[in-house]
């Protein structure tokens, strides 16, 4: 399958006054067209620095120490900023989580979406109205033509990220990164912008890249999967390679540690502790402090990727042909 | 839980009500006319989503809220209303709170020690600095923490660890009473679970009592013997917790069930949802008669002139909702007899 | 089988373990401040201006007040480092002798505007409800009266002195203050820290003192850093327009005036006293904003 995104060996890192802060280590994907590959992790976890990185929006003491962002035939790391703002907004599109801070409040909502009409596909003032109207339409705005002179205050929470789309979409671009676009609404409200999100998709093409912690989410949106850990894939494989034939503890550890409405669990299996400080990364695997199957090289060396199928790669020493054998506990999709 | 039939409630609620003036003559409604109770031991879960006044009936009963009308007692006696300073003190040590935010929820300027040792310090239960010491390394230990986090800041610690510093200064006072206000809504998914087991354990070791705010079904299902279901200001169904998940009643229960994505991508396809439609209408100027029924896909004629009765439809399972009031129109809408909207069959 | 594929053993220290050194906010916020260039410099300029104005008039050969008619008038040489006035007194020792006082009455001045602010924003938030309404209503009176016109009209009327310069300034000085501990305060008295202490049945007294207060002395110290130089800029403004100190009291806006005079024949009658002043003003102000960006909680990285 043609990528449409390729990251290769990203390495970033902060600088503060503690030192270097390595928040992503090694971490490579691709994306294809048309799918949606979700990014789980925690906090720290290095999720929204990647996504942030794609897009050359990192703060100040951030650095891309190196590796490789892979799209439309050039190296997005070694672009200048010049040519990444053509990019951005019109090749690739970002959504916050935030719909109250993502919108600017002293714009109306017609503004907003046609600033990016007019810059990226170049529309005439009565154009970009035009157009305006009919993305506020097509992301499901009742009255959209009222909806133009309002301003984002006046709309709930989940209008607000309606329209957050609508200007992702306005540049159509052919990449959408979507950080935790859902995690500050309401249920109800997710499920409908969930709806819309897949609905969208099939009727653009468009591909997205799924920033989220929420398992959930990731189960109904995903078509493949990376789980992410103290700045590391662990993980990588289609959506039912990771929910129900997963590799490493940690992903064990998400999954059974989600309580499961259709049944009943008597208490849930929690990863004990923290995750480890990235100032000070530990030189063995990252998760061995917290993994019950720790063994002692899992301290001393970094694990490599083992491939299970060529969708499906875990970077775990269990996976060693000279470790013991471990069953997948049922909590996290274990046989019965 | 049957048990729950013999037993006293220890808090009990009738028709509560908690008002606020937000000006130019307006009233926001944030609880409006709210009765249950909550027995001995058992976790009660208090789900809804934004604007739906759970934070606020739980503030309400912890009394940093008065009540505006309506009476809510502790072991009998009222929690509102003139009280005397040891009546006061008493309250406050059987009635404790864990709060949402891991970051504003502890004074930044404070030491873990003096944080968690405030209760103590407030109603003088340690006699000597030593002795203080030694029940807050108890709680340390409790809460899963080490001695040597004691001397440290807030900000030093993960969200997570600062919950639990929140846990163990509540449990400082000794109370036979937690209200949790949405305690793992800001935490990560593991580290939930690390806290809901926590939370358990103790329950287990101390008999303690829960009322559980939150507004993540799973979580709150998991954790508890009951759960309340709050919309707009008013309760609409309360029932055991795996009633509710295998029969619901009120439609908004439906469409909150139906909304949550499980973490099972075979189930996640094949489903049928009932997305709910719309927007949350404004609490200082709720709908006639039924609260719900703007967004809901049964409503008849009658939910916009009347108010549904609070009612124990089945044994143990209370619900506020016209449909099982008896009449025609609801016997023809929950037959699906009736046209008009979609009555989905839910997995 | 090889050992290091054998399950390894417990660390439990590693799982809740905290790398970094323990640091307070205090500690976190000085080396943030430190960070900071300009607000370094300031304080080291700031620092030498306060040592000047102390041993100052001490160093040097002359004393401010004495009179000597045969020195009118002079350049700055070896004998006045900064040059003489008509009257031929020393203005090296005029300039720091001024600068100790208009910093006097600058400080003392903050410190009443503290004490009045404080307690009055603190009664008024804490307060709430009518009686915030009512205290409001009297700063919002307050503040339609132009405070400068106020303070000409209590000097014209009280004795000229260094107290009644301080009090016709903190009259309505003061407001500033009150203002942003009550904004602060309200703001407080909702945090979850707040709420958890009336939860734990802590009493007002100590809720007061154990959390509010202490969150908000940053508010209190970064206003005074600004009311400082505000205060120096009144005296000056006063003096400047003859209803201040009078000679030959020094301090800098007195010389300013004195300078003003001569401004065309004698210019370093002038320019010494208004490097001074713009001096403190410009460092308390830079100072300022670098101990607000290093106090503010959400810029910590």
């Amino acid at each position: 399958m043609n990528s449409l995104l390729e990251v290769q060996d990203l390495q970033v890192s902060f600088y503060t006054y503690a030192g270097e802060v390595q928040a992503v280590r090694d971490v490579s994907f691709s994306l294809g067209k048309g799918e949606t590959l979700a990014i789980v992790g925690e906090s720290g976890s290095g999720k929204s620095v990647t996504s942030k990185s794609i897009m050359r929006l990192l703060a100040k003491t951030a650095k891309i120490k190196s590796g490789s962002i892979r799209f439309g035939g050039e190296d997005l790391v070694a672009l200048s900023e010049k040519k990444m703002q053509s990019i951005r907004g019109k090749e690739i599109a970002m959504i916050f989580q935030d719909p109250m801070t993502s919108l600017n409040p002293t714009m109306t909502i017609g503004k907003q979406i046609i600033e990016v009409l007019r810059k990226h596909r170049n529309m005439g003032k009565e154009e970009s109205a035009k157009r305006a109207v009919e993305l506020l339409d097509q992301v499901g705005i009742p009255h959209p033509e009222k909806r133009l002179k309002q301003y984002p205050h006046q709309l709930s929470g989940g209008m607000r990220q309606r329209v957050v789309i609508a200007i992702a979409l306005a540049g159509e671009p052919k990449v959408i990164i979507a950080d935790e676009p859902t995690t500050a609404l309401d249920v109800t409200i997710q499920a409908q912008i969930l709806e819309l999100m897949k609905r969208l998709q099939e009727e653009l093409d468009t591909s997205i890249v799924l920033i989220t912690h929420d398992l959930g989410v990731v189960a109904n949106m995903a078509s493949r999967v990376a789980v992410m850990y103290a700045g590391k894939i662990v993980e990588t494989g289609t959506v039912d390679e990771i929910f129900y034939e997963s590799r490493h503890p940690y992903t064990w550890g998400l999954l059974a540690s989600m309580p499961k409405l259709h049944e009943a669990a008597d208490e849930l299996l929690a990863i004990p502790g923290t995750p480890p400080d990235l100032s000070d990364p530990p030189k063995g695997c990252p998760f061995a402090a917290r993994c019950p199957y720790a063994m002692e090289i899992c301290y001393e060396q970094l694990p490599s990727y083992t491939e299970h199928t060529d969708t499906h790669r875990a970077a775990c020493w269990l996976q060693d042909p000279r470790a013991p054998k471990v069953e997948r506990p049922l909590a996290a999709g274990g046989e019965r | 839980m049957d048990t729950n039939k013999n037993k006293k409630p220890l808090v009990e609620v009738s028709h509560l009500k908690r008002y606020f003036d937000v000006g130019k003559g307006q009233i926001l409604k944030a609880v409006d006319d709210v009765s249950f109770e909550i027995y001995e031991g058992e976790t009660f879960g208090l789900v809804g989503e934004s604007g739906c006044g759970k934070s606020t009936l739980g503030r309400t009963l912890i009394r940093l809220y008065d009540a505006t009308a309506g009476t809510a007692t502790f072991k009998g006696s009222p929690i509102h209303g003139q009280k005397s300073k040891s009546e006061m003190k008493r309250l406050r040590r059987e009635i404790q709170m864990i709060f949402q935010d891991p970051y504003a929820s502890l004074n930044q300027r404070m030491t873990v020690t003096d944080i968690i040792a405030e209760g103590i310090d407030a109603h003088g239960l340690a006699n000597n600095r030593k002795e203080r010491l030694e029940m807050v390394y108890a709680l340390l230990d409790t809460v899963g923490l080490n001695r040597s986090h004691a001397e440290r800041f807030p900000h030093e610690f993960s969200g997570g660890q600062r919950q639990r510093i929140g846990i163990a200064r509540a449990l400082a006072v000794n109370p036979s009473f937690i209200i949790a206000d949405e305690p793992i809504s800001a935490l990560d998914v593991s580290i939930q679970a690390q806290v809901v087991n926590l939370m358990k354990k103790l329950q287990r070791e101390r008999g303690l009592t829960y009322l559980f705010i939150a507004h993540d079904l799973s979580m709150v299902k998991h954790i508890s013997d009951r759960i309340g279901v709050m919309y707009l200001g008013g309760m609409v169904e309360i029932c055991e917790s795996d009633k509710l998940f295998d029969n619901p009643l009120h439609p908004y229960t439906k469409t909150l069930l139906s909304a949550i994505p499980l973490p099972d991508p075979k189930l996640e396809r094949t489903r049928e949802r009932m997305v709910l439609q719309g927007d949350l209408p404004s609490p200082i100027n709720p709908p006639s008669g039924c609260r719900f029924r703007t967004r809901c896909p049964f409503a008849m004629e009658i939910c916009a002139s009347q108010a549904p009765k609070w009612q124990e439809a089945e044994k143990g399972h209370f619900v506020a909702c016209h449909l099982y009031e008896g009449g025609k129109d609801a016997e023809a809408v929950r037959s699906g007899k009736r046209q008009g909207d979609e009555a989905h069959e839910l997995v | 089988m090889e050992a290091l594929f054998r399950p390894a053993a417990a660390r439990p220290d590693e799982k809740e373990k905290i790398s970094r050194k323990s640091q307070s906010g205090l500690q976190d916020s000085w080396r943030r401040l430190k960070q900071n260039k300009a607000a370094i410099v300031s304080l080291v300029i700031l620092i030498a201006m306060l040592l000047l104005a102390i041993i100052g008039p001490w160093i040097g050969h002359h004393n401010y007040y004495d009179t000597d008619y045969g020195a009118v008038y002079q350049k700055p040489n070896g004998e006045h480092w900064f040059g003489t006035d008509k009257f031929g007194r020393d203005q090296w020792a005029r300039i720091w002798q001024g600068t100790r006082i208009s910093l006097l009455i600058a400080v003392l001045a903050a410190a009443l505007d503290l004490v009045i602010g404080v307690a009055y924003g603190a009664v008024s938030a804490l307060m709430g409800g009518r009686t915030d309404n009512v205290m409001q209503r009297i700063i919002e009176i307050l503040t339609g009266i132009p405070s400068l016109i106020i303070i000409i009209l209590l000097m014209m009327v009280m004795k000229p002195g260094i107290i009644t310069i301080m009090v016709a300034m903190s009259i309505t000085g003061w407001v500033n203050m009150a203002r942003l501990v009550r904004a602060h305060i309200m703001k407080l008295k909702s945090q979850e820290f707040v709420l958890a202490a009336r939860t734990l049945g802590t009493s007002s007294t100590r809720i007061i003192w154990k959390h509010l207060i202490p969150n908000t002395i940053g508010i209190i110290v970064i206003n005074t850093m600004f009311t400082i130089p505000s205060a120096i800029f009144t005296e000056a403004f006063l003096s400047f327009i003859g209803l201040g100190l009078q000679s030959p009291m020094s301090s800098l806006g007195v010389l300013i005036n004195d300078g003003f005079t001569a401004l065309n024949t004698q210019p370093y009658l002038l320019l010494y006293p208004s490097i001074v002043i713009v001096l403190i003003m410009v460092t308390f102000n830079i100072l300022g904003d670098g101990l607000r960006d290093a106090l503010d909680p959400r810029m910590r990285k």
